[in-house]
């Protein structure tokens, strides 16, 4: 007798109502939008997801946003991670001032003494923004030069050229090899995920810099 | 491409209208993917250039709501796609024929 009460309660409907309201009509569009902006600013799966909302009937829209969950986990936030670690690269880079300890020049593909060879070992994981510091080099006694920034995670030989001659120097991993002397403009925008093209542009200018063919991998010493 | 399962069965929902406009959520329900997988593979596509994406052209003051990403099937998505799809349709009877069998 007290269920069959209950039920015919007004007050009981009106809750039951606006919990429907709220579950079914308010939350999905809040929580889509919410989920929405964990993909990078101009990222189409933004607007995207918000406007397959509207496709979705209301009563399957609960079940279906939390099927977004799922895909922001595996889509957004890598790409916020690629992005963000690629502009923290950028703006390392670009910084006008960036003090080093010494200048240090990367002898690509040039052998620095006969049997010793230098470059960056392919499977060595680069960060994109190392990848950029091949936009500001000069030119040294045959050599394919390079200005290099913070170089994470690159296992080089390179060659550092000082007032009293040159001198062959190691470079390990998240080692400060040298002062920047960027030219931004020159700098390739190495955008999220795109690693592989990178490496292209980088095997490009080494093979423009230094002659014709394809640079040959570094031997790990 | 690696094919899988998935990519299969968005095959088989997308060559079901090769010419036509494709919605995210009704490729979800021809293919039976969810979203977790089914965009993520869409995305696959489009750097692939199998697919191509557009938006709809609408008026958003008379429709009330956002407009939607459609995909359409490229020629060499249709090629891709195609052959995708026809495996996927050859090896269904088979799959179930082999189940006949052990049942029987």
């Amino acid at each position: 007798m007290t269920g069959l009460a209950s039920l015919t309660n007004p007050g009981l409907w009106l809750i039951a109502i606006g919990i429907a309201i709220v579950v079914f009509g308010f939350l999905p569009g809040v929580f889509t939008r919410l989920l929405a902006r964990a993909y990078p600013k101009g990222d189409p799966r933004r607007a995207e997801m918000i406007a397959e909302l509207y496709a979705v009937p209301r009563g399957e829209r609960p079940m279906w946003v939390g099927e977004q969950f799922e895909r922001v986990l595996f889509e957004a936030v890598p790409a916020r991670l690629r992005l963000s670690k690629s502009r923290r690269w950028e703006a390392k880079i670009r910084r006008p001032k960036t003090v080093f300890t010494r200048r240090a020049v990367l002898a690509l593909r040039r052998p620095t003494r006969p049997g010793r060879e230098t470059g960056v070992r392919r499977h060595v994981p680069v960060y994109p923004g190392a990848l950029a510091m091949y936009g500001g080099g000069r030119k040294g006694d045959g050599y394919g030069v390079f200005t290099a920034t913070r170089v994470s995670r690159l296992w080089v030989t390179g060659v550092a050229h000082t007032d009293d001659g040159t001198r062959v120097i190691r470079f390990r991993r998240r080692f400060v090899v040298g002062m920047v002397h960027h030219t931004p403009e020159r700098t390739p925008a190495v955008a999220a995920g795109g690693l592989r093209r990178a490496e292209t542009q980088i095997s490009d200018a080494v093979a423009q810099r230094s002659g014709a063919g394809t640079p040959r991998p570094a031997r790990s010493r | 491409m690696r094919r899988t399962v998935a990519l299969s069965s968005l095959a088989l929902a997308l060559m079901a209208d090769p010419g036509g406009q494709h919605w995210g959520y009704d490729l979800s329900r021809s293919s039976g993917l969810r979203s977790g997988v089914l965009y993520p593979i869409l995305q696959r596509l489009l750097d692939a250039g199998w697919l191509e994406d557009d938006w709809e052209q609408i008026d958003r003051s008379i429709e009330k709501r956002p407009p939607r990403r459609f995909y359409k099937i490229t020629a060499l998505g249709a090629r891709e796609l195609g052959a995708i799809a026809a495996s996927a349709r050859d090896e269904q009877p088979a799959a179930s024929r082999s189940l006949g069998v052990r049942l029987a």
